[in-house]
């Protein structure tokens, strides 16, 4: 099932299928390894607020704006 | 560079580059010991740290690279890191990664390769990796990449001889550095482009650049090109975002991204997972309530031992600088110039002084220590929500936070955010917050006169200030908040050394901005003082004074000294009236009016200088400015309102 990032819940994963916005933004977060067909762990989610997320070993925080382009398929 | 000694007496440059949080600069400290200089690169605010070392026999230079997660061009970082590299200074570059994020930092090795100079590995944190259950075959790293790797524990000095040995070796063999070939597609783009450039920028190698050529680099698409060139680049790229349906920088990382992950599966296995120690903590530190309640409690307790630390270590400052003063003053010189000399000049060095050792280095200890400790990026997790009421994303809480300290370090802190209307916001605010001067004043004279609860309603009206002005320059300064992307590294024990490098560094940059303001600033003060000028001046402000805000009119006087250093409007009022029991000369609204105009009134000499560096003439301006319009508009309502219940 296809959703966005922002609608996992914690402890959730997802494999990226597609990152909508700018080329700037695409770009960074490709930088920071969240491609499509890479796998996505939602770690903690702040109320209202940012997402932690889980890729590659790393953990980033990203701005619910951003999570809400990110959509993944839900594992 | 170009000078005639022979290749093996010259100075070797080696440039350490690679992700933030890899442990780059405790490499540093380790290789070069003490022996460095910390500037800003030319012209830039990002930091620069560089040393020396004569290691067996060679003269080695490290040059410590900002780090960063890509060579692409979307900080100044990035570009820093990518000119340097190509600028063909470094004999060298060294590769500094954390083993436990293998994948993501070969990313970044990959690019570094791409360039195709002499590059070694330092496959660092081989402990903490292994405490993830992690176990990592560095030769096989090594030979997939076809670079020297070394593996390397920075914190325990494991592994820097070996590493240093085999730079120096790779910077005498000189061997042909062969860059990674990428997916069948790709690899045909880039070669149908190499030999039409080959020739057009010899400084740069032809494949990269064809490389950068495809991913529409911003600054090498700034170059100019033969028209036939661009038409190709133009065709290939279209054909390859048609096959991949994607943005073709996006299918280039994606390229770098599968590689790098093919070399960490081969050269990196489980032999067990478990829940790292961070992890666990991170329960508790990340915790949706949890977690404010203990980020409350942090700061606070902090932010109390540093101020009682200060305010003591500033009474023993003050008190040797009062050994010297009678010998000043005995001077062989007039009367007048001893005056100048002390009150002015030496003053304002003093006053800099007995802020920036007891209030500002204890602050910026603890601020490297939150920094590395990994915990400041947990408090911009937990405040982004909050911060984005006021136009910013969760990182401007660091400045706000470290403005309870000293409004200085919190303007220059405003560094961290990307774009300017952040940083005009975030500097905007923090000057806003009482800083260490600000609080002795509120509890010295609020605290202690009217009692905790009044000194508490002052930080709350502050509050309520910041987050008004910040919800009305979010609405309508042009332009959006930006989303927070930030890492958030696994919490470690800081290591000493680096932390208080970087505290003393940045308390040098203090010293520097703020000093010359200081001294200066208080030399035309003694000079007012020595024209007789406090009453005239008085005069002149008491319509202000004394019918808008209620005060006396002696207090007008202070209130221009505190420009300089704001806890001089309490000490001065105490001066001038021959007491220091305020409650004879203030009545309680008075008291209360006073402190919270002095909070509010202007940021002081350094801050201004700290604002006119950090965002021009213009804006430090307007900033300073504003902030008089609405603290004498505020604060002149609150006392008419005051008045009828207050007296």
């Amino acid at each position: 099932m296809i959703k966005t990032l922002a609608d996992l819940n914690s402890g959730e994963k997802g494999i990226i299928v597609k990152i909508e916005g700018g080329r700037g933004l695409v770009k960074r977060l490709a930088d920071l390894g969240l491609i499509s067909e890479q796998e996505v762990e939602v770690v903690r989610i702040a109320p209202h607020g940012p997402f932690a997320i889980k890729v590659r070993g790393t953990v980033y925080a990203l701005g619910r704006g951003i999570a809400k382009k990110i959509y993944v398929n839900v594992v | 560079m170009k000078s005639k000694v022979a290749i093996s007496n010259r100075e070797v440059t080696i440039a350490l580059a690679g992700n933030p949080n890899a442990g780059k600069s405790v490499v540093f400290n380790q290789i070069t010991g003490g022996n460095q200089i910390i500037g800003n690169w030319p012209g830039k605010t990002v930091e620069r740290t560089e040393g020396w070392i004569n290691y067996r026999g060679k003269n080695l230079r490290i040059v410590d690279l900002p780090g960063i997660y890509s060579l692409s061009t979307y900080t100044e970082e990035e570009l820093i890191a990518r000119e340097f590299i190509l600028s063909g200074t470094p004999d060298v570059i060294m590769n500094v990664i954390d083993a436990s994020l293998l994948e993501r930092s070969l990313f970044f090795t990959l690019q570094l390769l791409e360039l195709e100079r002499p590059l070694i590995l330092a496959v660092n944190q081989l402990d903490m990796a292994e405490s993830k259950g992690l176990k990592t075959d560095v030769n096989t790293i090594s030979k997939l990449l076809g670079i020297p790797a070394v593996g390397i524990i920075a914190t325990k000095g494991k592994g820097l001889n070996r590493l240093l040995t085999t730079a120096i070796e790779l910077t005498e063999k000189r061997e042909e550095v062969k860059p990674p070939a990428y997916g069948g597609e790709i690899e045909q783009s880039i070669k149908g482009i190499i030999d039409s450039i080959k020739n057009l920028y010899p400084e740069y190698p032809s494949r990269w650049l064809a490389i950068k050529l495809i991913e529409d680099d911003r600054e090498i698409k700034k170059l100019p090109f033969p028209e036939e060139v661009l038409e190709k680049v133009e065709f290939l790229k279209n054909e390859l975002e048609k096959t991949h349906g994607e943005p073709v920088e996006v299918i280039i990382s994606s390229e770098r991204y599968a590689l790098a992950s093919r070399i960490a599966r081969s050269s990196q296995y489980y032999v067990r997972t478990r829940t790292s120690f961070s992890q666990g903590l991170d329960t508790i530190l990340l915790h949706p309530v949890i977690g404010y309640i203990t980020m409350g409690i942090i700061l606070f307790v902090a932010f109390g031992i540093l101020f009682e630390v200060g305010g003591y270590l500033s009474w023993v400052l003050e008190g040797l600088f009062s050994y010297i003063k009678p010998i000043v003053l005995r001077l062989p010189f007039s009367g007048l110039f001893n005056d100048l000399l002390w009150n002015g000049i030496l003053s304002g060095l003093i006053s800099g002084i007995t802020i920036a050792l007891p209030y500002i280095l204890p602050f910026y200890i603890f601020l490297a220590f939150l920094e590395n400790s990994g915990y400041l990026a947990r408090i911009a997790f937990l405040a982004d929500t909050l911060m984005h009421k006021v136009g910013l994303h969760g990182k401007g809480a660091i400045p706000i936070i470290m403005g309870y300290g000293c409004n200085v370090p919190a303007v220059l802190g405003t560094r961290v955010l990307e774009s300017k209307r952040e940083r005009i916001i975030a500097s905007f605010l923090s000057t806003l917050i009482p800083c260490s001067a600000r609080t002795v004043i509120i509890l010295g004279l609020v605290g202690v006169f009217m009692g905790p609860w009044w000194a508490l309603i002052i930080y709350l009206i502050d509050l309520i200030v910041i987050y008004t002005v910040g919800y009305i320059m979010n609405k309508y300064y042009p332009g959006e908040t930006p989303s927070l992307i930030m890492e958030v590294p696994d919490i470690r024990v800081p290591v000493l050394k680096p932390t208080l490098r970087q505290a003393w560094f940045r308390i040098k940059e203090f010293l520097t901005i703020a000093l010359p303001y200081m001294i200066g600033g208080s030399l035309v003060l003694e000079i007012i003082k020595m024209a007789g000028w406090f009453e005239p001046i008085n005069r002149v402000l008491s319509p202000v004074i004394v019918r808008w805000l209620g005060l006396p009119a002696i207090t007008g006087i202070t209130l221009i000294f505190g420009v300089l250093r704001k806890e001089l409007t309490l000490i001065l009022l105490s001066t001038f009236s021959n007491t220091t029991n305020f409650s004879l000369i203030l009545n309680p609204r008075q008291m209360f009016i006073f402190s919270l105009f002095t909070t509010l009134y202007v940021p002081c000499l350094a801050t201004i200088a700290a604002l006119k560096k950090e965002l021009g003439n213009t804006n430090a301006i307007i900033l300073t400015l504003g902030e008089i319009i609405l603290s004498l508009g505020l604060v002149g309502i609150l006392n008419q309102i005051l008045i009828h219940f207050l007296g």
